[in-house]
């Protein structure tokens, strides 16, 4: 990890973690409290059987997809904030973004009056994303700067939005009906419930796009790393990569949190993890982040799903805790 | 060498930060191939705020900066970089890069996709390495290095950019006396290739010694530009640092030397 990032060994280290990626894809499904044997749907297929892969391919799959964007999506854009940010404990809600959207979130599920929904969006979907788009503008509006954004500001404005959002979160939970308050509950712990494909669909023209431009980041996201200055002399834009870099993040949290909620720990620990395992290179650590970080959320939720026979635990539960021992003892490694 | 056009040419320009009273006001200066430029000046006066605008780094109010004749605002920032190489007071890396990995990132605005290194980059990384006596630990990590080592990474990152103009902000300030000199001479053999160099620096002595024009600041002003002889006076330093200096002469070379004034004036 010594020498300078070829394109041979950059071939070879994605390899590596798409195949993990690809290994969750293939496996996850086919793990659940229902037995789906992959030989019995294969017969069934080539047998056209009608009943073929409804488990299968409309609850499992769509599940899994979801984990592996999910996921993906949660540590590429704290590997990102890692970098812009210059701290190592930034996470992809650090920005507010999450506050904002479980704010929203937590009025659609209170207020009946917002029960309306849009096109393809539930009405939880939407207000979700209105929340996080307002949080990011309001932290945008404080952190900007003639010449570009100021980091400092970035950081201690999304704190505030994070601390204003729970205090608003508070309220509303305080006043509202207590027959909401579970389901309240049960979006804020973050999960990957969804039936079928008609959810995700929605919100792929954001997520996709948001992807593509952060992936681009990468190789200027190193010099970033030397400080903006050392950047700016190596010729990178420093200001049009934090904004892109924000711009990119904004859309991918905000499009999946609206979907699974709040999921905690990814953002943090993969990209810790994945500098462990290969180095510190943007190049390799950014994709990296998002194949392992989409593999880890799959496994997280199909532990989730089958560990108990009667009841599923939400994936955030899942990564909170098995992300703050692994967190631990990654820290812990450290000391020697 | 006067004849020769400025590689960059710094011209009139003035800063304002926000929300204060400080400024720095019409200040110009040529950076010339073959040359070495010192800045000097007390804590406050402008040194690198002036070097920032002078990279392009910090837009100036007013005034204008030319790289290589063309307006240096135009000019994309890449494009600025494979003529220009700036280095900062202080670099901190978030991350442990190996000292390779981050010399290589010099190359970043000759190459276009991904940036992986095309053999001939390679050879002008270790190049830059050579020059500047860093090849040695080239797999070592950034955090095992000394203050001053880092200090030379980071120089080689710049160089690897292949710059004609050099621009260093008190490039030696973690340095030993010994590391100084070295650093100082390798800035003279850039200057035998054709590069410009202006640099940041308190050591009034290395200006004397190793540059060949000096430009002294004060108070976001120009007091005084031209040779170690013409700048460093008693009297011209007195009325910028105070009456704490006292003005001698190198034995070897006959060039001015600062030393700080005794207490109670020399006996």
């Amino acid at each position: 990890m010594s020498a300078p990032l070829t394109a041979r060994r950059w071939t070879w280290v994605m390899a590596i973690y798409a195949a993990l990626f690809l290994a969750a894809f293939l496996v996850c499904p086919f793990v659940g409290r229902e037995p789906v044997e992959a030989s019995a749907q294969i017969k069934r297929l080539l047998a056209g059987h009608p009943d073929f892969g409804s488990i299968l391919l409309q609850l499992r799959v769509p599940r899994v997809l979801l984990a592996l964007l999910a996921g993906g999506t949660l540590a590429l854009v704290g590997a990102c904030f890692q970098v812009i940010l210059r701290n190592p404990l930034a996470d992809p809600f650090t920005l507010g973004i999450t506050g904002g959207s479980a704010v929203g979130a937590v009025l659609a599920l209170s207020v009946p009056g917002l029960a309306i929904s849009f096109g393809p969006f539930s009405s939880l979907q939407l207000c979700s994303f209105v929340g996080a788009a307002i949080s990011l503008g309001l932290v945008y509006v404080v952190a900007r700067r003639p010449h570009g954004m100021s980091m400092n500001t970035l950081l201690l404005a999304g704190v505030t939005i994070s601390i204003l959002s729970a205090g608003l979160i508070m309220l509303i939970r305080y006043v509202a009906d207590p027959y909401n308050l579970i389901s309240m509950d049960r979006w804020l712990m973050g999960g990957l419930d969804i039936v079928g494909y008609r959810e995700m669909g929605p919100v792929l023209p954001l997520l996709l796009p948001g992807l593509a431009l952060l992936f681009m980041q990468a190789g200027p996201l190193n010099h970033l790393s030397l400080g903006e200055e050392m950047a700016a002399g190596h010729g990178v834009q420093v200001a049009q990569v934090q904004r892109l870099t924000f711009v990119g993040s904004g859309l991918t949290i905000a499009a999946v949190v609206s979907l699974a909620g709040p999921i905690g720990f990814v953002g943090l620990i993969i990209p810790h993890a994945v500098r462990r395992l290969s180095g510190y290179d943007q190049r390799i650590v950014l994709p990296a982040s998002f194949l392992l970080g989409g593999a880890f959320l799959a496994l997280c939720d199909t532990v989730g799903r089958t560990l108990f026979s009667k009841q599923e635990i939400p994936v955030g539960v899942i990564t909170a805790i098995v992300g703050g021992v692994l967190f631990i003892k990654i820290l812990l490694g450290r000391r020697r | 060498m006067n004849a020769t056009p400025g590689l960059l040419s710094v011209q009139g320009v003035g800063y304002r930060y926000e929300a204060s009273e400080w400024e720095l006001a019409g200040l110009s200066f040529e950076a010339r191939a073959g040359e070495i430029l010192a800045i000097i000046g007390p804590n406050g006066s402008g040194k690198s705020t002036l070097l920032r605008i002078a990279a392009g780094i910090l837009p100036p109010r007013q005034g204008k900066v030319r790289l290589e004749g063309r307006d240096m605002e135009s000019l994309p920032r890449r494009e600025v970089a494979r003529t220009l190489g700036y280095l900062p007071q202080q670099v901190q890396s978030a991350f442990d890069y190996s000292v390779e990995e981050a010399v290589s990132m010099g190359r970043f605005p000759h190459l276009a996709g991904l940036g992986f290194l095309r053999p001939e980059d390679a050879r002008i990384v270790e190049s830059a390495m050579r020059r500047t006596e860093t090849l040695e630990y080239r797999a070592r990590s950034l955090s095992r290095l000394s203050g001053g080592e880092r200090q030379r990474v980071f120089l080689a990152s710049v160089l690897a950019q292949e710059p004609r103009v050099l621009l260093l902000d008190e490039p030696t300030s973690a340095l030993d006396i010994h590391h100084q000199a070295r650093f100082f001479r390798l800035l003279r053999e850039l200057g035998g290739t054709g590069i410009a160099v202006a640099v940041v620096t308190h050591d009034l002595n290395i200006a004397s010694l190793y540059c060949d024009r000096l430009l002294l600041l004060s108070r976001g002003g120009a007091v005084r530009e031209g040779n170690a002889e013409e700048v460093l006076r008693q009297e011209t330093l007195a009325e910028v640092y105070g009456e704490s200096v006292h003005v001698d002469r190198d034995s070897r070379t006959g060039r001015p030397i600062v030393l700080p004034g005794l207490p109670g004036g020399t006996p």
